[in-house]
């Protein structure tokens, strides 16, 4: 019998192409959709995650992101290190300044400036050179191999090279990536390029610069307050809630465990920021869709079947195998449909990953992607389990 | 038919595997730079932490110039050790040389004028006492002698005229009466002047030519005097560029070590408020490192409490601090960006500190950062740290 019900529904071709390419796309839509938002969205905290080994980030209690320039008093860092349970606290800088290549072209750059001392804060991978080259005079780290737009120098000019006097380059002319031994200004200071780094992608399109706090805030524009946070390990045994609260009481500052700050983070983007939004109805059109193509073949295939139904109806099978023979067939489409719809968007998000393309496919995204196509395949199957329990056999035959 | 049957469901399969792939694949925890070097462990919990600046126990001397001058002679280096007195720099003392030269002569010019002076004033004197030895006995014996003569010459002319006038012979002696009675007359006279100048003579000098010689000789002897005042007056200029010749030489205010020089040979260094110094000097023999602590942590800082400073960079050394004093004068933090446009909105409270056994690398002038045990906060007290800690 339930052989039957898959003989019935691989039988025509045309509607089961169609049930499984509803099915499929709907899956599709949804899960890429989700996947992109959240890869897009992990982008906004992912410069926390890349920091590690720090307990908690004490920051400015009116920030909302850890992007928004709410710089703390330079006294601030003495202040939480006087905080009992504080094992040691370091300065970071991070803020937007613009570079000026040898070709005269501009490019804004995100520069973090770690602790001189403790140099806590550091970049995910270093591709070349080291991270204690840093202390060198002018030394920065430039980050490479990114999606985002990098800094790149004019091809003319050979690595480490200083143009001569009178040398112009075509800001249109061919370019290559930058390498140590560079020279960029930023902020009209010379900076050179000791080390390349790669970091996780970020939400802000600038290259990422590295250097040590005291260097970074002669970089800064002069402003009265130019530490970003501060990065704090409890001691141990300690507990980092406990020590944020006790942190909060005392210096008036905000202190958040990495996670939470990424939470906050998030927080914003997803109520300050149409993303989720734009994210959400592409989404629902994914499963709307799903609902109209999948819901309306499948119905039309059942009702292509209803002889078949009829027949078996003949025979004497209960209306309740019935049902169960259309469940069968939902549940086969849908899992076949969802199975293509998943492997098309893992194939696409292994081959995008790393790019240009946030995509983030986390596993909650697959069982919701399932869920949803559950969904359409219930609601398709209801209208078509209605003309099943209706179907009088007789009536089949009569038709026929 | 079967060929769908078959393949559909492996291509399914397929793409099941590959979102386990890909959910395996993306749900790594992400990178996370390298461990930071962590500086040690302070020993005590509950603390007031700030920046320390590294300076001498003098504190660092800015020595400056007196007047602003040309160096010509640096006797120092930087590093080198001097003795409260030693002279650091000197500046071009040329001019201050002829000063004394020029003083030298002034003082040789009133020694002169005031030997002329002096004997001017004794000439004077001379001349009163000279007056005051009126009336000489000798003019008296002189004046009586004339009014002798003249009493007998007088007696003389009038015997010779009574004698004619007791002749009876008138006709010879009608022409000599008259003769004779002006001589009695003349000399009558002249015995009247040689007793006039016998009184003159015996009266002395006249007390108002005595009061203009004896005013005469008292400023003569004023000016002596003022010629001796403008000789002390010579020598004292001559001390004046002699100080002014000395005050070229920049000199150590205290024994010490010079940490800094910022004059060369040639160079014009100015005197004054603004004006930069020529040599940093510091007694570096204990170290004092000045600590900022911010205006709000106040309340919490105890002077007795242990403090220790750690060293930044790679030693990871931490020293221990005694307690020297506190400056009862909040100040604004000062924040070495190098931004002349910077303003400041922090106050701090500076303490100073003494390092015991400080390492021989800490010099004056580096940043290092000091804990100092604390009160506990009432913060702290609430959520108290685990046990186990």
């Amino acid at each position: 019998m339930w052989r039957f019900a898959i003989k019935m529904l691989f039988g025509d071709s045309a509607k089961f192409y169609g049930i499984l390419l509803g099915l499929g796309f709907a899956s599709l839509l949804i899960a890429q959709q989700a996947s992109i938002f959240v890869g897009l969205m992990s982008r906004t905290f992912a410069f926390i995650g890349e920091v590690g080994h720090v307990d908690l980030w004490v920051f400015d209690p009116t920030q909302s992101y850890v992007d928004e320039p709410k710089p703390l008093r330079a006294t601030a860092l003495e202040r939480v290190r006087g905080v009992t349970g504080v094992e040691w606290a370091a300065p970071l800088y991070k803020g937007l300044l613009v570079a000026t290549l040898p070709d005269g072209s501009r490019q804004v750059c995100d520069v973090i400036g770690i602790d001189d001392d403790t140099l806590a804060g550091g970049p995910a991978e270093i591709v070349a050179g080291s991270l204690a080259d840093l202390r060198q005079p002018d030394a920065v780290m430039v980050e490479v191999g990114s999606s985002q737009q990098q800094l790149r120098f004019p091809e003319a000019l050979p690595p480490g090279a200083v143009p001569a006097p009178g040398q112009s380059f075509d800001p249109k002319g061919p370019k290559r990536p930058v390498e140590v031994g560079d020279i960029i200004e930023l902020n009209e200071r010379r900076a050179r390029v000791v080390g390349l780094v790669k970091c996780a992608e970020t939400f802000v399109a600038a290259p990422t610069v590295y250097t040590v706090y005291s260097r970074a805030i002669t970089y800064a524009p002069p402003s009265r307050r130019v530490m970003s946070a501060v990065l704090v390990t409890a001691v141990e045994g300690q507990d980092p809630d406990a020590l944020a609260e006790r942190i909060r009481a005392e210096t008036g500052l905000a202190a958040l465990k990495p996670h939470d700050y990424s939470m906050r983070t998030l927080g914003y983007w997803m109520s300050e920021t149409g993303i989720p939004i734009n994210f959400g109805i592409a989404i629902a059109l994914g499963f709307f869709v799903g609902v109209a193509i999948a819901g309306q073949m499948f119905y039309n295939f059942t009702l292509d079947n209803l002889r078949y139904f009829g027949a078996f109806k003949a025979m004497g099978a209960s209306t309740w195998k019935l049902l169960g023979m259309v469940a069968l067939q939902a549940l086969v489409a849908g899992v076949l449909g969802l199975g293509l719809g998943l492997g098309a968007v893992s194939a696409f998000g292994l081959n995008a990953a790393g790019g240009k393309l946030a995509f983030k496919m986390l596993w909650q995204i697959p069982l919701i992607a399932a869920g949803a196509v559950l969904v359409i395949c219930i609601l398709a199957s209801v209208l078509s389990m209605w003309k099943v329990i209706r179907l009088d056999p007789a009536d089949v035959f009569k038709s026929s | 038919m079967k060929l769908r049957l078959i393949a559909l469901p492996i291509l399914a399969l397929g793409g099941f595997a590959l979102t386990g792939v890909a959910v395996a694949r993306f749900n790594t925890p992400p990178r996370t730079g390298a461990a930071p070097v962590a500086p040690p462990a302070i020993p005590f919990p509950d603390r007031v932490a700030g920046v320390g600046l590294v300076e001498p126990a003098s504190e660092t001397i800015l020595v400056g110039a007196h007047v602003g001058g040309v160096v010509t002679k640096v006797f120092v280096k930087e590093g080198a050790r001097v003795a409260a007195g030693d002279p650091l720099v000197e500046l071009d003392a040329r001019e201050a040389d002829a000063r004394i030269e020029v003083a030298k002569a002034a003082r040789v010019s009133a020694v002169a004028a005031a030997e002329t002076a002096r004997v001017r004033a004794a000439a004077a004197e001379l001349r009163v006492a000279e007056l005051r030895a009126h009336p000489r006995r000798e003019d008296v014996a002189e004046a009586e002698a004339l009014v002798t003569a003249r009493r007998s010459a007088l007696d003389d002319a009038r015997g010779r005229l009574d004698r004619l006038l007791k002749v009876s012979d008138r006709g010879t002696t009608a022409n000599e009466q008259p003769t004779l009675e002006f001589a009695v007359a003349f000399t009558t006279a002249q015995v009247a002047e040689a007793e006039a100048r016998l009184i003159r003579v015996k009266a002395g000098t006249y007390p108002e030519d005595l009061a203009v010689a004896a005013a005469d000789a008292d400023a003569a002897g004023r000016e002596a005097q003022a010629m001796l005042a403008q000789v002390a007056a010579a020598d004292a200029g001559i001390r004046q560029a002699e100080v002014a010749r000395e005050l070229l030489t920049v000199r150590a205010p205290i024994a010490g070590t010079v940490l800094r020089l910022d004059a060369h040979p040639g160079e014009y260094k100015a005197a004054g408020p603004n004006a930069e110094a020529l040599v940093r000097l510091g007694d570096i023999s204990t170290l004092h490192v000045r600590t900022d602590i911010d205006e709000l942590d106040a309340w919490r800082f105890d002077p007795a409490g242990q403090a220790v400073a750690t060293i930044r960079g790679g030693s990871r050394a931490q020293v221990a601090l005694r307690f020297v004093r506190i400056i009862p004068d909040v100040a604004p933090k000062r924040t070495l960006t190098g931004e002349n446009a910077e303003r400041i909105d922090t106050r701090v409270v500076q303490v100073i500190y003494a390092f015991e056994n400080p390492p021989a690398f800490l010099q004056p002038g580096m940043l290092v950062d000091v804990a100092v045990a604390a009160k506990a906060t009432k913060a702290a007290a609430a959520t108290a740290p685990s046990p186990s800690n």
